[in-house]
This record gives C-alpha cells, sequence and structure tokens, in this order.
C-alpha cells in the first residue's frame, strides 16, 4: 500500500484553477517512468471535502496542491498542521481542516503534511493556463520531484519557503 | 388556508426566524410567530432563493438541455439529465432506448440515488439522530458523528465515494457528467471499469444493511416520539412499473390518499397536467402543487422514499423488499406517515440501489456499443424520473429550428412543499407552543425539514408569477423606489421617496 499521500484539487475548465491537476498528473506519468509510483497515492478533486481525510489513513507523508491566488510566485511550500477551528460545513475545505477531521476521526494525530501552492493569475471560465501559470506550472514540476525523490519530512521541512 | 399558515393577527407578535435552515441543500428559512404566552400563532418554510431555469432554457438548442439543467444542482444534477433526456428521446423519436444505453443510463440514476441518499443520511441527518437533537450545537455535525461514531461515518463516506463513482464511470464526471445524450448515452462502459465497480460490492451492502438498523434501533430506542414526531396524514404520489413494482427510472405515477387508497393509478406521466396543478402563495418562492381533483386544500400530498415505498406494492429487489415490510409493520396495517420514517424508507431506497447496481453489473447488456438511437422528430417530450427526493418531471416543447419553446419544471422538493410546512407546523405545536424557546427545540423544526431531505435550490423558480419585491437603497440605507409583483404578476411601482 502506497504510505504517501498526493492530493491536487482544481478545476480544469477555470483557467489557472487547474495548476494543481496538471501537476498531479505531470507527477504521476512521471512517477510511472522511474518506478515510483507506487509509494504514492495519487487523489485528483475538484475541491476538498471531509472525505478526503480518510485517505490520510496509514499514510507517512501528504502532499497538498493547490493553485493560489495572490500567493508568492512561482510557488510556495510549507508544513501545515490541523486547524483549532476546523471548517468543514461548507463546500469546499482548506487542508488543515482536513487535516482537523482526521485527528478528530482517528483520535490520533495525522502524518506531517505541506502545501505546496503554485500562483495562477486568471481563474475565469476557459481551458488553458495563462502564460505565467505554464512557467509556475514548469518550475513546480522540478520542485515536486525532488520531493518524490526524497519523500521525509525532515528533507521537506528543509525545503519550505521562508 | 391551513392551520397556523396565517395568523388572524400579526400586531403585537413576536417574531423568531431560524435562517438559514442549515445542513439542507439551498437555502430557505423557517418563521414563527408567537405571543407573550408563547403560544404559537403562525409557521412558515419560506425559500428565499429563486431560479430562473424555465424562462432562460427557451431559445436554446434542445441538445443543449441535458447538460444546463443540471446546473440546478450539485447534488441531484443525474436526476436533472436524466429527466431531461427522457423527455428529449421523445423529441428526437427515440422513445425506446437500446438495452445498453437505458442499462447505463439506470445504473447513473441508482448510482446518484445511492450518493445522494448516503450524503443525506450520513452527513446531514445522522447528527440529530445518533447525538441527539438537542445536543451541542457545536458537535452536531458529520466531524462530530465521526468522532463518536467513527466506523459509521466512514461507512457513509465511502457509500456516497461509491456512489460518486458509478456516475463518474458512467457519464465521465462525479459532477455534471454528460454521459446521456437525447435518444442514449455517448460512452460505453468498458470491462475495466466494470470490474472496478464490482470490486466491495458485498461490504457496501452489509454497510448499508447495517445503517437500516441503526435507523430501526433509533425508531426502537423512543417509539412514541418517533411515531407522533411531526406527525400529519396526507396524500403519497411515486412511480411504479406495470406490476406495481417501484421503478426509480421509468413507469407510472401512482398517488394514494393518507389511508393507502388508490386516487390514480398507472398514469402515464405524459398525461401529468390533467392531474397536477400547482398553486403559488406570496409568501414564498416555492409553488404547491396538489392532485386536482381533490384541489389544493385536500389535494396536497408527499413524494420521496417514504411515499414511495408505499405507493408502490413492493420493491424488486429481495434485501429492500424485506427491509421494507419491516418499515411497514410499525403502521400495524395503515400507511406510516411519521415524518422521521422517510430516513428510514431513504436508506432502504439506498440499499435497493446498491442491489440493483450489483444486478445491472452482471447484466452483459451493460457492455454494449449500441448507445443511441433516433426516430421520427416531435415537438413535445415530457420526462418523469424519481429522483432522490421524489417525482422530477421536466416538461419541453421544441420548435421547428430545434429551439426550446416552452419549459415546465415540477422538481421533487416542490410537491413536498406542502408536506414541509405541515410538517414543522406539527412539531411547532408539539414540542415548541407555549414554551421557553431554545436552540434544541428549534433545530426540531429542522429536523423535521431535513427529514425530507429539500433541494431547496432545485425547486425555486420562476414561470412569471413569482412574488417579487425590488428596492433601491441609496450609500445611507434609505429606500428611494420600489417595484413590486405579487403573485398574480401584477407590478405596482412606488417611487414617492425616489
Amino acid at each position: 500500500m502506497a504510505d504517501i499521500l498526493l492530493t491536487a484539487w482544481g478545476n480544469t475548465s477555470r483557467g489557472d484553477d487547474a495548476l494543481g491537476p496538471l501537476l498531479l498528473r505531470h507527477l504521476q506519468a512521471w512517477a510511472r517512468t522511474v518506478h515510483l509510483a507506487q509509494h504514492f497515492e495519487w487523489v485528483e478533486d475538484f475541491q476538498l471535502q471531509i472525505e478526503h481525510a480518510l485517505n490520510l489513513e496509514g499514510k507517512t507523508l501528504a502532499l497538498y496542491v493547490d493553485a493560489g491566488q495572490n500567493t508568492p510566485a512561482p510557488f510556495s511550500f510549507a508544513p501545515i498542521f490541523p486547524l483549532k477551528q476546523a471548517w468543514h460545513t461548507t463546500h469546499a475545505m482548506p487542508p488543515e481542516s482536513v487535516l482537523a477531521v482526521f485527528e478528530r476521526m482517528a483520535h490520533k494525530p495525522p502524518c506531517p503534511a505541506f502545501t505546496l501552492c503554485l500562483k495562477g493569475e486568471t481563474f475565469g471560465i476557459k481551458e488553458g493556463l495563462s502564460a505565467t501559470a505554464q512557467n509556475h506550472l514548469e518550475a513546480a514540476q522540478a520542485f515536486a520531484k525532488t520531493l518524490l525523490q526524497n519523500p521525509n519530512p525532515t528533507a521537506w521541512n528543509a525545503l519550505a519557503s521562508p | 388556508m391551513f392551520e397556523l399558515e396565517n395568523a388572524k393577527a400579526t400586531q403585537g407578535l413576536r417574531r423568531i426566524a431560524i435562517d438559514p435552515v442549515s445542513r439542507v441543500e439551498g437555502h430557505g428559512k423557517v418563521t414563527l410567530l408567537l405571543d407573550e404566552q408563547n403560544k404559537i400563532h403562525q409557521v412558515r418554510l419560506h425559500i428565499v432563493e429563486f431560479r430562473g431555469f424555465e424562462v432562460f432554457i427557451k431559445g436554446r438548442p434542445f441538445w443543449e438541455v441535458p447538460v444546463t439543467v443540471q446546473r440546478l444542482c450539485g447534488i441531484c444534477p443525474v436526476s436533472h439529465s436524466l429527466a431531461a433526456c427522457k423527455a428529449m428521446d421523445i423529441i428526437v423519436g427515440a422513445k425506446q432506448l437500446t438495452p445498453t444505453a437505458e442499462k447505463l443510463r439506470r445504473l447513473m440514476h441508482y448510482g446518484q440515488i445511492l450518493q445522494s441518499h448516503a450524503v443525506h443520511f450520513y452527513h446531514l441527518a445522522s447528527p440529530d439522530l445518533l447525538l441527539g437533537f438537542d445536543s451541542e450545537v457545536a458537535q452536531r455535525n458529520i466531524v462530530g458523528v465521526a468522532a463518536q461514531h467513527p466506523e459509521i461515518a466512514k461507512q457513509g463516506i465511502l457509500l456516497r465515494k461509491y456512489g460518486q463513482e458509478v456516475i463518474h464511470l458512467v457519464s465521465g464526471k462525479r459532477i455534471h457528467g454528460t454521459g446521456a445524450i437525447p435518444g442514449g448515452v455517448n460512452k460505453a462502459l468498458t470491462a475495466a471499469e466494470r470490474d472496478e465497480l464490482q470490486k466491495n460490492l458485498p461490504q457496501l451492502i452489509e454497510w448499508m444493511q447495517g445503517g437500516i438498523q441503526v435507523m430501526q434501533r433509533f425508531y426502537e430506542s423512543n417509539t412514541a416520539f418517533h411515531n407522533s414526531f411531526g406527525l400529519f396524514d396526507s396524500n403519497m404520489m411515486g412511480m411504479v412499473r406495470e406490476d406495481g413494482a417501484l421503478d426509480l427510472y421509468h413507469g407510472y405515477l401512482c398517488a394514494k390518499d393518507a389511508q393507502g387508497k388508490p386516487i390514480f393509478n398507472r398514469l402515464n406521466y405524459e398525461n401529468y397536467t390533467q392531474v397536477l396543478r400547482e398553486e403559488v402563495k406570496p409568501w414564498s418562492y416555492m409553488k404547491f402543487p396538489y392532485i386536482a381533483e381533490l384541489g389544493p386544500e385536500k389535494g396536497w400530498y408527499k413524494v420521496g422514499p417514504l411515499a414511495r415505498v408505499q405507493t408502490c406494492d413492493f420493491i424488486p429487489s429481495p434485501l429492500a423488499e424485506a427491509a421494507r415490510k419491516t418499515l411497514l409493520a410499525i403502521g400495524n396495517g395503515q400507511p406510516v406517515h411519521s415524518t422521521l420514517s422517510y430516513h428510514w424508507a431513504r436508506l432502504i431506497e439506498a440499499l435497493h440501489a446498491l442491489e440493483l447496481i450489483q444486478s445491472l453489473l452482471e447484466d452483459p447488456d451493460l457492455l454494449g456499443k449500441e448507445l443511441v438511437l433516433s426516430g421520427q422528430r416531435q415537438e413535445e417530450g415530457v420526462g418523469v424520473i424519481e429522483a432522490p427526493r421524489g417525482v422530477l418531471i421536466h416538461h419541453y416543447k421544441v420548435n421547428e429550428d430545434d429551439q426550446v419553446s416552452m419549459c415546465n419544471l415540477i422538481v421533487s422538493t416542490t410537491h413536498n412543499n406542502q408536506a414541509m410546512n405541515s410538517a414543522i407546523r406539527s412539531v411547532a405545536m408539539q414540542h415548541l407552543d407555549r414554551r421557553v424557546i431554545s436552540e434544541g427545540l428549534l433545530n426540531h423544526i429542522e429536523c423535521a425539514i431535513r427529514a425530507y431531505d429539500p433541494c431547496l435550490s432545485c425547486a425555486t423558480h420562476a414561470l412569471g408569477k413569482m412574488p417579487l419585491l425590488v428596492e433601491l437603497i441609496d450609500a445611507e440605507g434609505q429606500r428611494l423606489s420600489s417595484l413590486a409583483r405579487n403573485s398574480n404578476g401584477e407590478c405596482r411601482a412606488d417611487f414617492s421617496l425616489g
């Protein structure tokens, strides 16, 4: 069973909101070629919901990938922790709430978790990334491959954005 | 006029609003008018949003409609798509689909029934049932259930996920898929996809049977409360096969009275306008349907799981039929009308959906390649389906340029409008009248609404008769002018302050 969770979310019909899913698909294809895919559980969705907490069961490390507005370019990478006041009552949740839901359901802390947030520019209804987002995606692809080649919390913490 | 619908005089009465009603799809509110002794004089469920699908779908190409109408709802888009497709099947002259197309649509529909029922029971209703109607409000949610009953919460989440996966593999997406098209479907199912869906089915069926037992234990823990909560008699309507079996995808409309006697039987749903009418009231954006021959006062009815399991003669899958008999036994030979029994019936239907999915996945027709038919073009089509919340009617006319010229939707929750109002009035009199009102007691009102699993965003739509008030407010909050339209479509402008 894969023990590292990779979750990306976004709407591929909403311009740069596709950054997360596109990165995940790229990494999954790449991981197959270098025989790493079996170590990862790959989850893609439109938005995070409480059921994504179930994916954390039995995992040793988790990475959440999303597009951001007004976030650092080309991307930011940081550890995340369960939200004390979990937000679970609406249509979408931040990953910190997913961690909190897991904690409450499993009565134990979740595995170390990180977010990789790629900066987007346009989120209107259209297919395809903006030119800037395409550059951000390419930068994130290279960075994420280094993460997947060395999947341990200490190494990932050392790579966290300042 | 219904008891507690309109207070005799509102002067001096105190108003309590539950706004918004929580853990339902869409936006609604409940208002109560009470006097100084907390005697209740008026209770209303208001629907406070509206959508204009029937109007803006006009002029659009008919083949767009099954995709467009899915945007009515994020919970039951498959139902809207399939109801529209069934109507458009008639338009394209393909009333009878290929066996593969019909079975794929049915598979998609049963996945929808399962996921919708699971999300309602486990995510929305179980906090009340498992933690208590007046339990700590901060814990009264699915995460609170997960903390105290982790296995039940996990099963609910995975049951929903499976239903969504069925929809995904048949229609291309979990939400707003495009698999069903006028005349059939546009995507075949592969053997690998079928095999994937067959995994874990026995486990899911076992979990759903466990869910029904949870509901049965809840009932048995306080039968007097359960039997009386939100109790009122009403007519019931549902769709059945020619042999009287429950059929969630296609069949005839049947209506029974509160004692279970037929009002109309085996009605071709294309003739729905012969038996149904809709009433508009000035205080709600949702219409009030009724059976024409009985009139608005006596002709209203309920639809959805509790109505369906009692308008049919039997459920054509063994585990669900056995569970149905257990539920009906609590009525001692009379129909069951207690509001909370909706949850029980809903789980029975979810079990039925799983049994049907299992059966379909073993059917070789499912992997066929003949997907679409067409025939002689028609101008008008009616499509009816049993959506998770009840009978869903889509009716269209299409002109010679292939544009929709008329659209009428009677959405499941709309049928239950009067029933929900009756339920909350019953609960208000039983549990709130002349008592100090607390959050927990107000939640009793919400529990009565939740039992119907209303989809308020689906159920509100305008056909030119919706009462509307538009006000122009300046930066200081002063009203400059207003324009009001009443339920008869008459407009009155007030520019006196402008």
